[in-house]
């Protein structure tokens, strides 16, 4: 009963939404403004979703939804104009498509490889909404039954892995950066008594942070010092004829699709893992399971649809942890996160019992969302490749006065621009050495959750730590935290190597 | 047999740090190799610093928790006991930083950051590929705009020159125009920085309306012009800072009124430019 309700509110909400005029403009629009976005080199899906937050504050939180998503789905699939037709991926989501597309685009099949990224982009999105309409539900009654042990723990693990697997350089570094993230979660009055914190007799740090502006910062200003300080330059574009949906080349590839899209809403519904991984993951392992591995590089389709299933499939993973536990997925979900906030929707266990419906109004959305991308995707290629003519010196100025308004929007205060600046130089420079900017957000917004419940599960036992290891997912939960840590120590390292050693003697 | 020699091999490539080359494909792979340990010591020579700034962090959050944040007394009425404290998450998050620094430091004493950072004490590098100026550039931009303009002068004046900067600044893609357009902007901002800071702008906004406005606005026109000089007799950076003169009118011209009237948001400060919209906004109506 349960089942068909859900589906019938679906279909419900899809035909009220595609219906409704001005919900199809804003559809349209956010997503052809996300391509473009997504195809601009410098400017990415996390960035667009967080300038467009600052102009949805005041439309209704169906509304802003429906120009999130779109803006969401829309940069995501726009990375991989720049990647095809000039070898600069718009996002780093579409590095991976740039390995084949590009060498397409060489021999003259541009718009065939357009024609491609546009279909598993579609189908990508489609999976990952599939998965986010049978998931969510079934995650959201399992997290109802969490208490503030497993909470506390979730939230950590959140950080943990985030950092784990976004450091590029060492691992400890993510982390480092998550403990960054979750000290200037502490600026400001605490939750349980309102005791200032950090807040140096400042009185507009009684609030905290507030989340926007430390993500527009966050994001937005490494991206411009980034993009002009290294004078990054874009060639002649290639050309193509027509973009077609090449369903052919697509039906021999049905499993290199099935496999890059699991393996996209896996990566996806894992915290602070955005699309960029599930690209390369997909691709390494469509090259992997190739019968022809020699071939990718040089212009193989199927390089070119694995990472665009992936990365389009990780919309609607990340979006599965934002709904159920408020953990967001990927960079572009915390974005999500922050608007979900300013519209007065706390996505967690609750969200369901407060907004029945909310789930499914996200998954129709989404539905909505990557027919659009389809539609744009196949009937304006031609004219969005234009918009890589523009040089970024020139679109990189006016992309910082939108931050600069986007924050200063919120809550009209000049005092989040004085945030947003410094966490930004600080963000740079913590890139710039090799630390991920992800788990610094994740830390941000995870930060008050861990905070609260660590208390509120020790005023519960009376300040014993005897639930933390005696309730199943906590202890699971710490097991795997304690794992994290172990397996980055030598001892661990030179273990495991000893091992790997005897195993291979025995052979 | 020979396959399992190349397993043995194999293996002992995997088991030890470092492999002995012979000379040719060490010859080989010289160049890019040397390279990548020499940005990686560079690398470890800033997590060295970071280190000790991390460790230092963490005392301080650690001091500032048991100073600041009661542990036990009575806060608000109300009697804390240790682990309801709000102290209690920030002492746990400082002592995993300082723990995290020290793991970073001794991964940069080991890799050599230590060393580097030593040696580099006593020299000073000097940049010959321009990037700091660009830096510097930029993070002068961004904080004239933001912690100079936009609190006291008018927004869509502040939001203008920032534009025409900064796209200046990168646009005609000139190390020698950077420097001096670098040069003429800063002295005009620590002009108007000794201005705000001795507070005479008050006094002349309150002799003179929009007084601020009007000194702003000449040093927009002064910039436009020497940008002007600057590029004289080169027929593509003509074209390059008519752009640029566009570019920094256009999108204020966008922007700025989307949001003062279609979305109703009080700009920071509304002076002589956006009165004089209000004007022709209201006019028309």
């Amino acid at each position: 009963m349960l089942i068909l309700e859900r589906i019938w509110d679906f279909y419900v909400t899809v035909f009220f939404t595609a219906f409704n005029i001005e919900n199809i403009i804003l559809l349209f629009g956010s997503v052809i403004l996300g391509i473009i976005f997504g195809a601009m080199p410098g400017l990415t899906a996390t960035l667009g979703v967080g300038l467009l937050t600052t102009l949805t504050y005041g439309i209704s939180t169906n509304a802003a939804m429906i120009t999130l998503l779109g803006m969401y789905v829309g940069a995501v699939y726009g990375g991989s104009y720049g990647s095809i037709c000039v070898n600069i991926p718009g996002t780093a989501a579409a590095a991976a498509t740039a390995m084949d597309g590009y060498p397409l685009a060489c021999k003259g099949e541009a718009g065939r490889a357009l024609g491609l990224t546009t279909t598993s982009s579609f189908i990508g999105t489609m999976v990952g909404m599939f998965f986010l309409a049978v998931f969510a539900p079934i995650i959201a009654t399992l997290a109802l039954q969490f208490t503030s042990f497993e909470f506390f723990f979730l939230a950590f693990f959140g950080i943990m892995i985030s950092g784990g697997l976004t450091g590029q350089d060492l691992v400890y570094k993510g982390w480092i950066s998550g403990l960054i993230g979750l000290f200037l979660a502490l600026i400001g009055r605490d939750h349980l008594q309102f005791f200032p914190r950090f807040t140096f007799g400042i009185s507009e740090l009684d609030g905290g942070l507030e989340v926007v502006p430390v993500l527009i910062g966050a994001f937005g200003i490494p991206q411009i010092i980034q993009v002009i300080r290294d004078q990054l330059s874009i060639g002649e574009a290639k050309k193509f004829q027509r973009v077609l949906p090449e369903l052919k080349i697509i039906s021999k590839h049905i499993t290199t699709i099935v496999r890059s899209a699991l393996i996209g809403v896996g990566i996806g519904a894992v915290p602070g893992i955005g699309e960029d991984i599930a690209a390369w993951v997909s691709y390494g392992a469509a090259k992997k399971a190739s019968k022809h591995p020699e071939n990718f590089g040089k212009g193989e389709y199927a390089g070119v649809i694995s990472c665009e299933t992936g990365n389009n499939a990780c919309i609607g993973g990340a979006i599965i942890p934002l709904l159920t536990l408020g953990i967001p997925g990927s960079p572009p979900a915390v974005m999500l996160l922050g608007a979900l906030m300013i519209h007065n929707v706390t996505p967690g266990p609750m969200l369901s019992i407060e907004h029945p419906h909310f789930i499914t109004e996200m998954i129709a959305i989404l539905f909505l969302a990557s027919f659009a991308m389809f539609i744009s995707g196949i009937f304006l290629a031609k004219q969005v490749v234009k918009v890589l003519r523009i040089p970024p010196p020139i679109f990189m100025p006016v992309v910082l006065t939108l931050c600069v308004i986007g924050s200063y929007a919120l809550g009209t205060k000049v005092f989040n621009l004085y945030l947003m600046v410094p966490v930004g130089i600080l963000a740079y420079f913590m890139q710039s050495m090799g630390y991920p900017i992800a788990p610094l957000v994740i830390g941000v917004i995870l930060g008050p959750m861990a905070d609260e419940n660590l208390r509120r599960a020790l005023m519960v036992s009376q300040g014993s730590f005897l639930p933390f290891f005696t309730r199943p997912v906590a202890l699971i939960l710490f097991l795997v935290i304690v794992w994290m840590f172990i397996s980055q120590t030598p001892f661990y390292k030179r273990f495991l190597g000893g091992v790997k050693a005897r195993i291979f003697k025995q052979e | 047999m020979m396959d399992d020699v190349l397993r043995a091999c194999r293996m002992q490539a995997r088991s030890m740090k470092r492999v002995i080359l012979p000379t040719p494909i060490l010859k080989l792979r010289e160049s890019g190799n040397l390279r990548k340990v020499m940005d990686k010591v560079q690398l470890r020579k800033k997590d060295f610093i970071t280190s000790i700034i991390l460790i230092a962090f963490g005392i301080f959050m650690i001091l500032y928790t048991l100073t600041e944040i009661p542990m036990k007394d009575s806060w608000g009425g109300v009697m804390n006991v240790w682990f309801v404290s709000p102290g209690l998450f920030p002492l746990g998050v400082g002592f995993l930083i300082i723990i995290m620094g020290i793991v970073l430091c001794n991964r940069a004493i080991k890799d050599g950051g230590a060393k580097k950072f030593m040696e580099d004490l006593s020299r000073r590098e000097k940049d010959t590929s321009g990037k700091t100026l660009r830096l510097l550039g930029i993070l002068l931009v961004i904080v004239a705009y933001v912690y100079l303009y936009i609190p006291r002068i008018d927004y869509f004046l502040s939001t203008m020159l920032c534009l025409m900067v900064f796209i200046s600044f990168f646009y005609f893609d000139r190390p020698d125009f950077l420097k001096k357009l670098f040069t003429f902007y800063l002295v005009g901002c620590l002009l108007f920085l000794g201005l705000f800071l001795m507070k005479a702008d008050k006094q002349l906004n309150k002799s003179f309306l929009y007084t601020t406005d009007g000194l702003v606005f000449l040093f927009f026109l002064a910039f436009i012009v020497y940008s002007r000089v600057l590029v004289h007799g080169d027929g593509v950076l003509k074209k390059r800072w008519k752009t640029t003169l566009i570019m920094s009118i256009v999108p204020s011209l966008i922007l700025i009124p989307s949001f003062k009237y279609f979305l109703l948001v009080p700009l920071p400060v509304e002076g002589a430019f956006i009165e004089l919209m209000n004007i022709i906004r209201y006019s028309f109506r």
